[in-house]
């Protein structure tokens, strides 16, 4: 049965849509200059912060994703999400604090703009902007795909071109009304919703199949499964697993949807609690991809599930099938929330980098930002929707390339450039370039025999290393930054402090 | 230089160091694909981390505050990752591989890495004295980028 069948369920969903869009009509009236729309006004305090980076960062990838990841390659799959433990007090340590201090003494809006005050240089200012708008484009090319696949089993709708094109109408209206402002707290909302929903269905998703013992007896016991799946490199190779644990724990250091929140808080010394709240918040989230990526095929397993034609079915096909209606339509509004909350975004942090950065870099501004960030963010959802319809594939892997390409393109020049003064711009550039290079080529020879890698291993992984790689060998060979290339008296603060 | 800027400076030398020999490696161990090389990309991942918040707290007496933190999360992180690689394979996995995936990588380290950033946010997060000296310095010259210096 689809949920168009089930009333409350799609009453449910449609109330999420409408308090959205009633957010982002609320924010539009307050945004009134560019600074609301990039970075919400620099007025939010933690709490709404912290869940906006956690519901900004988890998105349809882990809600839907996850679950459908686990049932392909079983536990191996949870790599991805270990890394939570740390990542959150990593984060802030190495580019949180930096970065929001950063916009205490400069205006600061993006992550090219950041690059372009510590390396004062327009070329790495205007290759992180091409990257971010890359990496723009898969991101929100696996949201609209896990948006389609959620709406399609929701509603029973036949191809997934509709269903992607209802889900990018939403995303639009509310993120091209109220950019970053009506973002960040649509993002609470979401985030608020997806923490409560993650709680619930677990306990459910534990319940259902019998309780934990049975769950691994269960899927031990299955010919589809067996104790390949509990293994914890059964489903791949170690460079598989530790790859993912690599790539998601220290490429959190380059999301753009993640760094931008810091610009956002109204103090700096709110940070104290920041990892606390944040990485909380991410614990919980995580137990939605656990439970019904064990859930299912467990259940799957015991004869109670038909075995899934599309892995990515996994959490709708738990939801529709076992969970009450009321408790559905709150976890699928859950899952609607993690996948456009993450999608608003992108929209902005795209348009940003597309309006603001790359003309800067080019020495062409845009003149009025606001309404051309507004333009921009039509072309990019378009661009990523038919990314989304051509790929292909599962959700996940189209948002592991995502996020392998910010990581990979972003995160040494910001985690290492923001603390050590010898870093020079043009080291930055070459492992901005190495990086976003990399995961590209890497990507796309995956998918024939001329990968030249070992099996199981990660194009996203080996990009990021050869990214950091790049960054060091570059800084050691070229000459240290002196004059008007060195950071300025203010950044060296920021990066001393 | 006084003695703690020395110190930090040698903490920072350090975490450059290990982490250019840490990203190397990382490159090397995927070209080879030998059960080895497996081991030491694994250990060489879960690593990662810690030099990297060394490098981040490298700053008068932070990463020597924190140094205890950054012992037990490497012991954590390292001794979780060679747990599940000796739990893999030979059926062993299961529920004990899960517990130490989702506790001894996730849950512990969350406790320890967000009580120790808040214990420890005036000497390893943001004091002060720096936030003023900031604020002095950003007074005369706000707002603008700054990126026309070429490169």
């Amino acid at each position: 049965m689809t949920a168009s069948e089930r009333p409350l369920l799609l009453a449910a969903s449609l109330a999420y849509l409408v308090v959205v869009l009633a957010i982002g009509v609320w924010a539009a009236r307050r945004t009134r200059n560019a600074r609301d729309f990039f970075i919400a006004g620099q007025g939010v305090g933690l709490v709404v912060a912290a869940l906006a980076t956690m519901s900004a960062a988890f998105s349809g990838f882990v809600f839907l994703g996850g679950p459908g990841l686990t049932y392909r390659m079983g536990i191996v799959s949870l790599f991805i999400v270990a890394p939570v433990g740390f990542t959150s007090g990593l984060l802030c340590w190495v580019v949180g604090k930096r970065l929001r201090l950063l916009a205490e003494a400069r205006e600061v809006f993006t992550v090219p703009d950041a690059i372009a005050c510590r390396y004062r240089s327009r070329a790495a200012a205007g290759l992180a902007a091409v990257a971010v708008a890359l990496g723009t484009v898969g991101y929100l090319g696996a949201q609209f795909l896990a948006l389609g696949v959620l709406l399609q089993s929701m509603l029973g709708l036949q191809g997934l071109a509709p269903a992607v094109a209802v889900g990018v109408a939403v995303v639009l209206a509310y993120s091209v009304a109220g950019g970053m402002l009506a973002g960040v707290y649509t993002d609470l909302f979401q985030g608020a919703l997806m923490t409560v929903a993650a709680l619930a269905v677990f306990a459910l998703a534990v319940r259902v199949p019998g309780g934990w013992s049975a769950i691994t007896a269960s899927i031990a016991d299955a010919e589809a499964f067996g104790p390949r799946f509990l293994d914890p490199l059964g489903g791949g190779t170690a460079f598989t697993a530790f790859g993912f644990f690599f790539v998601f724990g220290v490429g959190v250091l380059g999301q753009p949807q993640m760094l931008h929140k810091f610009y956002m808080l109204r103090d700096p010394r709110q940070l104290r609690w920041f990892p606390a709240v944040l990485g909380g918040s991410q614990a919980a989230c995580i137990l939605i991809w656990v439970g019904i990526g064990l859930a299912v095929p467990a259940l799957v397993a015991q004869g109670r599930l038909a075995p899934l034609e599309r892995p990515d079915d996994a959490a709708a096909a738990f939801l529709l099938g076992f969970a009450p209606d009321a408790l559905a339509g709150l976890v699928l509004a859950a899952v609607l929330a993690a996948i456009m909350s993450t999608a608003d975004s992108f929209v902005n942090i795209g348009s940003a980098a597309l309006v603001r950065d790359l003309p800067r870099a080019l020495r062409r501004p845009v003149r009025d930002e606001l309404l051309w960030g507004r333009i921009v963010t039509v072309g990019l959802a378009v661009a990523a929707a038919s990314l989304a319809l051509a790929y292909g594939d599962l959700v996940a892997l189209l948002g592991t390339f995502a996020f392998g390409t910010f990581a990979a393109a972003l995160a040494p020049a910001l985690a290492v450039g923001l603390n050590w003064t010898r870093v020079t711009a043009r080291a930055a550039c070459v492992s901005i370039v190495t990086g976003t290079v990399l995961n590209v080529t890497l990507e796309l020879l995956r998918r024939t025999d001329a990968f030249p890698f070992a099996a199981g291993v990660l194009p996203a992984a080996v990009a990021l290393a050869g990214s950091f790689a790049a960054l060091f060998l570059a800084t050691w060979w070229t000459a240290p930054p002196r004059g008007e290339a060195a950071p300025d008296e203010t950044v060296r603060a920021v990066m001393e402090a | 230089m006084g003695r703690r800027g020395k110190e930090s400076r040698v903490s920072r030398n350090l975490a450059v160091a290990t982490l250019t020999l840490l990203s190397l490696a990382l490159l090397a161990a995927t070209l080879v694909g030998h059960p080895l090389a497996q081991a030491v990309f694994a250990i060489g991942a879960l690593a990662f981390p810690v030099p990297l918040i060394a490098l981040g707290v490298a700053r008068r007496d932070g990463s020597a505050r924190l140094g205890a933190v950054l012992l037990a999360l490497t012991l954590l992180l390292v001794g979780s990752g060679v747990g599940l690689l000796a739990l893999s394979g030979g059926g062993a996995g299961g529920a004990p591989a899960l517990l130490v995936l989702l506790l001894g990588l996730g849950v512990a380290p969350l406790v320890l890495v967000a009580i120790a950033y808040a214990v420890a946010f005036g000497r390893a997060g943001i004091d002060e004295r720096d936030l003023r000296r900031i604020r002095r310095l950003a007074g005369g010259e706000r707002p603008g980028t700054d990126g026309d210096a070429g490169g």
